[in-house]
């Protein structure tokens, strides 16, 4: 059930950005909703499962977008571990810890995406990929509020909470 | 008694009028040669304009003779198919869409797509049924383009994204790096070059928004602002590569 709602959570997330969002754009850029999805969950379940959702649904990702394949599914690897290192240190309830670690782990996914552009030889111009970085956490961290309080809800007391085998 | 008299009356009005011109002509004698050197003049000017448009005209009856022998990659002469969007990259990063057009549909791998504002991106990958475009915004979406100067010569560059957005709403923006000595003014429209063999020839991109001169002193980079308003897209053509 839990594995479930993260996967339609993930589709919504994709559609939305691939359409929706393309008409709520700010300064040229969209949120990255799979992102946040891999922020959220690492930030509430600790450094390892989210660093391997990350890999996961960046793959899936990579697959989605059809080329240069890795590059999401590293982002979000390093992002989800980062986000979930803090899930060890912080207070996951604090709505404005979340919102740090949102910009945090957003800046850096975007860092390794923008490594991996230039890189793979693709014609990114450091001063205005950094800013379209900082554009993109900036996003993120504004739908935060809107977002993050149902999601941990869901996540500690609700369908997205973890159940072991014998309580199913 | 009136009309005894109307023919006479009317034979010394025509020889009083005649006289009067020709008094006319002589007193007007030094405005007349005036006149006739200026209408001269103008003969002068008409002839000499005739003939450059007769040149003109030849030179375009040459040129569309050399087209057809040379079959010059021109977009009026290739036949395009309707497609609509369906889907667009969901990241930040690439400028890709997804068109309902696909290899049933003739549609092949670096076939160009148009709207009627202008050049969109060109063809990169297909299935039976969609395709995916990559728009000139993305990286990988470069266009060799051509400005038209006043005198009629071509000024040719690579046509770039540089991922610089401007405030809501706007898009981003290409860059086209050309040699300082040419003069590239913001307001010039940058056609296709049709040089790459990719897209077709006098494709409208965009206008140029600002022309700079660059660190090194050598190039100037024009900023060009692409006709095309990309996230208002909803239709396109693609314009196939088996007319060409």
């Amino acid at each position: 059930m839990r594995y479930l709602g993260i996967a339609v959570l993930y589709v919504l997330g994709l559609v939305l950005q691939s359409t929706l969002f393309n008409f709520l754009k700010v300064g040229g850029v969209k949120p990255d909703l799979v992102l946040l999805l891999v922020i959220y969950f690492a930030f509430t379940n600790g450094p390892v499962k989210g660093a391997l959702l990350g890999l996961g649904l960046g793959l899936l990702e990579d697959f989605f977008i059809g080329y240069y394949f890795g590059m999401n599914a590293l982002a979000l690897l390093v992002s989800g571990f980062v986000a979930g290192w803090f899930e060890t240190v912080m207070y996951k309830e604090n709505i404005f810890i979340a919102l740090f670690v949102t910009f945090l782990a957003s800046l850096i996914a975007q860092t390794v995406t923008i490594f991996c552009g230039i890189t793979a030889g693709l014609g990114w111009q450091l001063p205005d990929s950094w800013n379209t970085a900082l554009k993109i956490a900036i996003y993120n961290v504004c739908l935060v509020p809107f977002t993050y309080p149902f999601f941990h809800k869901a996540i500690t007391k609700g369908w997205l909470r973890y159940r072991p085998r014998h309580e199913e | 008694m009136q009309q005894i008299l109307a023919p006479l009356q009317s034979g010394v009005m025509s020889v009083t009028t005649g006289i009067q011109d020709d008094f006319a002509v002589l007193t007007n004698l030094g405005k007349t040669k005036q006149e006739n050197n200026q209408l001269k003049a103008k003969v002068a000017e008409l002839t000499r304009e005739n003939i450059e448009l007769q040149q003109k005209v030849l030179a375009g009856l040459r040129y569309q003779e050399l087209e057809k022998k040379f079959n010059a990659p021109e977009i009026w002469n290739m036949q395009t198919v309707g497609a609509t969007i369906v889907d667009r990259d969901p990241s930040n990063w690439y400028y890709t869409i997804t068109i309902n057009r696909g290899s049933a549909d003739g549609v092949v791998v670096n076939d160009c797509v148009i709207t009627n504002a202008g050049l969109v991106g060109k063809v990169i990958a297909v299935t039976n049924h969609t395709a995916d475009v990559v728009l000139i915004l993305d990286s990988e979406g470069e266009v060799s383009g051509m400005v038209r100067q006043s005198d009629g010569s071509p000024v040719y560059g690579v046509l770039q994204s540089n991922y610089r957005h401007g405030p809501i709403g706007s898009q981003a923006t290409l860059e086209m790096s050309v040699p300082k000595a040419d003069n590239v003014k913001p307001g010039e429209l940058v056609l296709t070059s049709g040089k790459g063999g990719v897209f077709p020839k006098d494709i409208p991109i965009g206008t140029v928004q600002n022309v700079v001169l660059q660190k090194g002193g050598l190039l100037k980079t024009a900023t060009i602002t692409p006709l095309v308003k990309f996230d208002r897209l909803e239709e396109v053509f693609v314009v196939h590569s088996g007319g060409r």
